[in-house]
């Protein structure tokens, strides 16, 4: 179950980047926090933002990602656990 | 307001950032509501595809290529001008042309312009002298070090690379002034870097 969900998640991870679908700014939140393990403070400081605006940056990547996955379970024919 | 919150705090403790409180009280939520563990397993899932796709990058990295990726991607010379004459829709090679005449014809005015004070004026080409003052943080990279963990590195002690490789590998990176020292002890403990030390500027070329 759980590896199924990865799987599903990185080809969910490659679609969206391959489309473009997250701008340059959710990618490098995503990856400063999920890659590098950063703090909410230094997210807020490497991008020059609110630490409000990092909160809603990984709120819409996450909302993003999602969907993503649900339109490709939904075309597989399974949708085991994924809630938005 | 509570899943709210929940919500806010989840990604911190899954990248393992979050204050020893919060992450008492996270522990405290996902005990009373045994659903929310769905979101935490998706979360940790996602850290790891993160973690998992990050392109790997030549060991044969060198300045200009390094340069570009931190900047981002900008267009060359031959592309801007290009992009220029376009605009006035010229062909480059036509446009080129023009910038060919207009110099030529410029030489020339140039030329009768000064011809008075010929004897006076004597110019002497003097070798450019650029060298970068410090202090600065003299980086070695790992040879298999990923060009998105050196870009990334290098973003979260807020330096920019302003010379190398040398001819052992060596990156010279500019930190924000009175950094340096933390953000050499930064970069020391990370495992894509060989040897960091503080430099007091680039050295000269002979």
């Amino acid at each position: 179950m759980f590896e199924n969900l990865t799987e599903k998640l990185q080809r969910t991870f490659k679609n969206l980047r391959g489309q473009g679908k997250l701008t340059e700014e959710h990618r490098e939140c995503l990856h400063l926090v999920f890659y590098e393990g950063m703090s909410l403070a230094e997210v807020a400081a490497i991008q020059r933002c609110p630490e409000n605006t990092v909160k809603t940056r990984l709120f819409h990547a996450r909302q993003k990602i999602k969907n993503c996955l649900r339109l490709l379970l939904e075309r597989e024919g399974s949708a085991p656990g994924v809630e938005s | 307001m509570n899943n709210e919150r929940f919500a806010e705090l989840l990604p911190w403790y899954v990248n393992g950032s979050i204050d020893a409180a919060d992450r008492a009280w996270v522990d405290n939520y996902l005990a009373e509501h045994p659903d929310a563990r769905a979101e935490l397993t998706w979360y940790q899932s996602l850290q790891t595809r993160i973690q998992e796709t990050v392109p790997a990058v030549p060991a044969t990295i060198g300045l200009s290529r390094a340069m570009n990726l931190i900047r981002g991607d900008q267009p060359t010379l031959a592309e801007r001008i290009s992009a220029f004459f376009g605009n006035f829709g010229m062909r480059p090679a036509m446009a080129l042309s023009l910038v060919a005449i207009i110099f030529v014809q410029g030489g020339v005015i140039a030329k009768m312009m000064s011809q008075a004070h010929e004897d006076e004026v004597e110019m002497r080409a003097l070798r450019a002298k650029t060298v970068e003052e410090g202090p600065l943080v003299k980086v070695n990279f790992a040879p298999d070090a990923k060009e998105s963990d050196i870009r990334l590195l290098l973003v979260s002690v807020r330096g920019t690379l302003t010379g190398g490789p040398g001819q052992l590998g060596d990156y010279y990176v500019r930190v924000p002034a009175g950094k340096e020292e933390q953000a050499a002890a930064k970069l020391k403990g990370k495992p894509i870097v060989q040897a960091v030390e503080l430099a007091p500027g680039i050295p000269p070329r002979d």
